[in-house]
């Protein structure tokens, strides 16, 4: 007589150990925040949502960008070790590379990784970091893809479901077409309406089967 | 006096229908759908204390495929604590380098054959001592908590055994 209970006998025997992260939510500087908020409806992503033909609604987005950089800025030189206000100006440089900045790429990653070494607890500075080089080049993706575990990782269960469809992006990027696959499954589990996710599962799904 | 005997068959069947287990363990709650115990006999159940993992294993009684070759269908729950709340994917890739199969489809909640949402499942296939395994496998997590859920048949005998395997795969839900 067989069983099958081979793979059940592989699962069982073993161990693996972690390390162990936690969560310090920053509940400072909320009307700073709402600013943040508010652009990121025009800037979160590349191109952003204006049109590139109306010279004034991008200047004006460009003068909010600086308005908020400038506040940040102003904090910061008081509070030069203050994490969040890093994560805040990394965060508010990666939209402003989004409208073409001149600079704010770099500024970006240097602020964000500023916000990472004296936090490393910060789900939100990771996960900005992963946005940044997941719409900056597709040579970022590596990098987008560690940024976005790790925000993962240190997040409450299940909070920052949009880091699932960076991930699904960033394996995408670099070829990873099951990982690809099954990051836009877990992202759609959250957001079953979501026709984009829905279109790019298809996508990889096709790029999958080749 | 119909009508009451109607719903009592209905309440009845309701009761059925969603029979289930409960697995609590490492801090977590662990549900499936309780097995026909008059074909799946329930044959190991508590902590493994060599792995430190918690299982559930039911084996299905003797089916002969076309061969004559005697089969038991397994279906197996295995509960870990995790020292890193891993995000489900990784905590899947990771299961697949220690139990590798050759991965047929992948589902989700979103493909309606899982109903919690933090996790994967595969139909898939692997091939041992001459034969052709289809299985069933489920990945999930919840915080501290990964479970693989992995129902293990062989080709020849697989229709026999899959709609429990896709019944107890979607039954399948972790809480705190």
């Amino acid at each position: 007589m067989r069983t099958t209970s081979f793979l059940f006998l592989l699962a069982v025997g073993s161990n693996f150990v972690f390390a162990q992260k936690s969560v310090t939510p920053d509940p400072v500087l909320v009307q700073i925040d709402s600013q943040i908020d508010s652009l990121s409806h025009i800037a979160d992503s590349y191109p952003p949502d204006i049109n590139p033909e109306d010279s004034t609604a991008v200047q004006a987005a460009v003068a909010f960008c600086d308005h908020i950089v400038d506040q940040l800025e102003a904090l910061l030189k008081n509070e030069s070790g203050n994490a969040g206000l890093h994560r805040r100006l990394g965060e508010v440089f990666r939209m402003g590379h989004n409208l073409n900045i001149k600079g704010a790429g770099q500024n970006a990653v240097e602020h964000l990784t500023t916000a990472i070494k004296l936090d490393p607890s910060d789900p939100d500075a990771y996960f900005s970091l992963g946005l940044f080089y997941v719409n900056a080049n597709f040579e970022f993706a590596p990098e987008a893809e560690q940024m976005f575990r790790k925000a993962l990782e240190l997040s409450p269960e299940g909070s920052p479901s949009y880091a699932y469809q960076g991930l699904a992006f960033a394996y995408y990027y670099q070829g990873k077409m099951e990982e690809s696959v099954m990051a836009w499954h877990i992202f759609l589990s959250l957001h079953p309406d979501s026709e984009s996710a829905k279109n790019l599962l298809k996508i990889a799904l096709g790029k999958l089967s080749h | 006096m119909r009508i009451l005997i109607c719903i009592l068959l209905y309440i009845l069947n309701s009761e059925l229908a969603t029979a289930q287990d409960s697995i609590r363990v490492f801090g977590a709650t662990v549900r499936c759908a309780s097995l026909n115990s008059s074909i799946w006999e329930p044959s190991q159940r508590g902590l493994d204390s060599s792995s430190n993992k918690f299982v559930l294993m039911y084996t299905h009684s003797p089916i002969l495929d076309k061969e004559g070759i005697s089969i038991q269908p397994v279906i197996a729950v295995i509960c870990e604590e995790l020292s890193s709340p891993l995000n489900v994917i990784d905590y899947s890739l990771w299961k697949r380098k220690q139990v590798s199969f050759i991965v047929d489809s992948i589902y989700s909640k979103y493909s309606s054959t899982l109903s919690y949402w933090n996790g994967i499942g595969y139909a898939a296939h692997y091939g041992r001592n001459s034969l052709v395994h289809k299985l069933f496998v489920g990945h999930f997590r919840h915080k501290h908590v990964g479970v693989q859920v992995i129902c293990d048949s062989t080709e020849g005998v697989y229709e026999a055994v899959e709609q429990d395997f896709r019944s107890f795969l979607r039954s399948v839900t972790l809480a705190d």
